[in-house]
């Protein structure tokens, strides 16, 4: 048998094996009816977050004293949801938090699993005392309250929505750390990484196209399910005044204004409520699916 | 076992030291500045640069970053926590005063949650696939997605506007004088709503991990070994199976602390409660600094210490492990 060399391994993997692999990823997802229900869920939210400006019947942070007249207006035809104490449209403001949760969850956690996967790849892959000071810095990042150092931070910074993007995935990246690492570890001793070490693939090339793709799927999982933690916080800050900048709309931010009008107003504080429970329960299911349909251990 | 706890414990002063190095350095170099606070808008003269000069002076905040840090650490160790920079009074005794506060509030809720988490996922487990389970797990799914501060706003609007069962703001009721049994009786009815707010996300996911974990405990060899030598079903459940599936739950505990702990400080905010979570929230707003540090310091170390009691726990449950 002839040497393996690295352009052939490589060629193994290509692309009509992985269409192959998505199908099959997908077959196993659909069986998960939760999480197709999840994913209906999630996609509605991003549709209506992508064309908020259109969907939006009034400029969310329009006030309109002479309609509120400094009270909340209940649900009417002209207002789905009805107002808040400033005339504004709670349906428009509603969308636009859909924007704000969603795309926090999505760059904050982007930041995390950015800065998770080199920080896990670097531990796992030199291993040794690198790996031991890694794993002490994820250590102390997890015995640290992040939530009040998040708070503090953003207390400092000017407020605006990218500091929280970049504040909440700044301290969100340790648990994919630790999986890449764990992968690596074990990766390391498997038979085809010998065999690509062996036959001189260098280092960075064993990372990105040997292990790093071996690595991927608990990665995703972790991500997906990471989504919903980092919108949590973006609505806790905003919900304690330390998020978003008055007068931009986000559901935390709809909930602190609605405190005063709990026995008046319920319009003002069930929806953006409901809305942030339902959208973690649809990541929720959407992970658990995706961890299902991953796995290909659990698969019959 | 000895050398193991002194070892582990040697590991968690270092710890603690980076943890204030890192607070320390994202309160200093991020802007914002607190003798802003000082600034009396009726008095024009309170922000003139010579009066925010002084100010600086007196505060320390001209150092160099490192004499600041060392400076803070000297006092810090030997107990002199300084003072608000707000109200003037000391870090140390308002500790004293909303620590016992804060335990008070997350003792409760980590018992509730444990109470409550490890019975049903027991339950779940035993009769999995049953209406029972199914309740369960979709009670958990919502208790895990539910924002706190919502379902803390659900409650106050249920039990105390419509239903005027339990108090919803504070710890004691105000301009009222209560002695022994009703003020215990007072605090105690003042506890329930932020204490059940605190446990529910944990009680939701401790329930899904001590279902889990059983099944899993279930599906063992040794299991279907005690079954054969025709042990009653009772039996293996109640003395195989539950003990190793408690194993994996102190760990969890251990790792659930900073979500509690976190959850604090909203929870706190938002019914009043007067603990260290609304102390540091407010410090925060304020810019205070000795205030936050200390908060900072205070909440790391019950984090720190709740992990190394549950590594101590986990090393005596569990015999597999071997401590050198």
């Amino acid at each position: 048998m002839a040497t393996t060399t690295p352009l052939s391994v490589s060629k193994l993997k290509s692309s009509p094996n992985s269409q192959n692999q998505i199908a099959l990823v997908w077959r196993q997802f659909r069986r998960h009816r939760l999480a197709v229900g999840g994913l209906v869920v999630l996609c509605t939210l991003f549709f209506a977050a992508i064309f908020a400006d259109v969907i939006s019947p009034y400029d969310p942070n329009r006030v309109n004293p002479q309609y509120a007249q400094g009270y909340p207006k209940p649900p009417s035809g002209a207002h789905w949801l009805g107002t808040d104490e400033l005339g504004r449209d709670s349906f428009s403001r509603a969308l636009a938090g859909a924007r704000v949760s969603l795309s926090v969850g999505f760059v904050a956690v982007g930041i995390s699993i950015a800065l998770g996967i080199v920080i896990g790849a670097t531990a796992g892959f030199y291993g040794g005392r690198i790996d031991n000071w890694i794993t002490r810095v994820i250590d102390i990042f997890l015995s640290v309250p992040t939530f009040f150092l998040i708070l503090t931070v953003n207390a400092y910074l000017p407020p605006s929505i990218y500091n929280i993007m970049v504040v909440i995935g700044l301290f969100g990246w340790m648990a994919v750390a630790r999986l890449v690492r764990a992968q690596f570890l074990a990766l390391k001793e498997k038979e085809f990484i010998i065999a690509a070490h062996s036959v001189g693939v260098p280092g960075m090339r064993l990372v990105t196209r040997h292990l790093l793709p071996n690595a991927f799927a608990p990665v995703i999982v972790a991500a997906t399910l990471a989504i919903p933690g980092a919108i949590l916080t973006e609505s806790a800050l905003s919900f304690l005044g330390l998020g978003v900048l008055p007068p931009q709309a986000s559901w935390g931010s709809m909930l602190e204004n609605a405190q005063g009008w709990l026995t008046t107003a319920w319009w003002m504080w069930v929806p953006p409520g409901a809305l942030i429970s339902l959208t973690v329960l649809a990541f929720n299911f959407v992970g658990d699916g995706l961890r299902d349909a991953l796995d290909p251990f659990l698969r019959r | 076992m000895g050398r193991y706890i002194l070892r582990r414990l040697a590991l968690t002063i270092p710890l603690l030291f980076v943890i204030s190095i890192l607070s320390f350095l994202v309160m200093h170099l991020a802007p914002g500045d607190p003798t802003a606070f000082f600034a009396d808008p009726n008095k024009p003269e309170s922000s003139s640069p010579a009066e925010i000069a002084r100010l600086r002076e007196q505060l320390g905040l001209d150092d160099p970053l490192h004499v600041q840090y060392a400076k803070w650490l000297l006092n810090t160790v030997q107990g002199n926590w300084g003072y608000s920079l707000i109200n003037k009074k000391s870090v140390a005794g308002e500790m004293r005063e909303r620590l016992p506060n804060t335990l008070l509030l997350g003792g409760f809720a980590l018992a509730l949650a444990l109470l409550v988490s490890i019975p049903v996922g027991i339950i779940s487990a035993i009769k999995k696939y049953t209406l029972f389970d199914y309740a369960v797990t979709g009670l958990t799914f919502i208790g895990v997605s539910m924002p706190s501060f919502w379902f803390a706003l659900l409650l106050m609007q249920l039990f105390t506007n419509q239903l005027d069962w339990l108090p919803a703001v504070g710890m004691r009721t105000l301009r009222e004088e209560l002695t022994g049994g009703a003020a215990v009786l007072d605090v105690a009815r003042h506890l329930i709503l932020p204490g059940v707010v605190l446990s529910m996300g944990s009680m939701a996911s401790w329930t899904r991990y001590q279902r889990s974990s059983l099944l899993e405990v279930i599906g063992q060899d040794y299991m279907r070994t005690a079954r054969a030598k025709g042990l009653r079903e009772q039996t293996v459940i109640l003395r195989h199976a539950l003990k190793n599936s408690l194993i994996p739950m102190i760990t969890l505990l251990g790792m659930s602390l900073p979500h509690l702990v976190s959850g604090a400080f909203i929870i706190e905010t938002v019914f009043a409660w007067p603990g260290m979570g609304r102390l540091g929230i407010g410090a925060i707003m304020a810019r205070d600094y000795p205030v936050v540090m200390a908060v900072t310091m205070v909440a790391s170390l019950v984090v720190v210490m709740g992990n190394f009691l549950a590594d101590l726990a986990y090393a005596w449950a569990d015999p597999r492990i071997r401590y050198e």
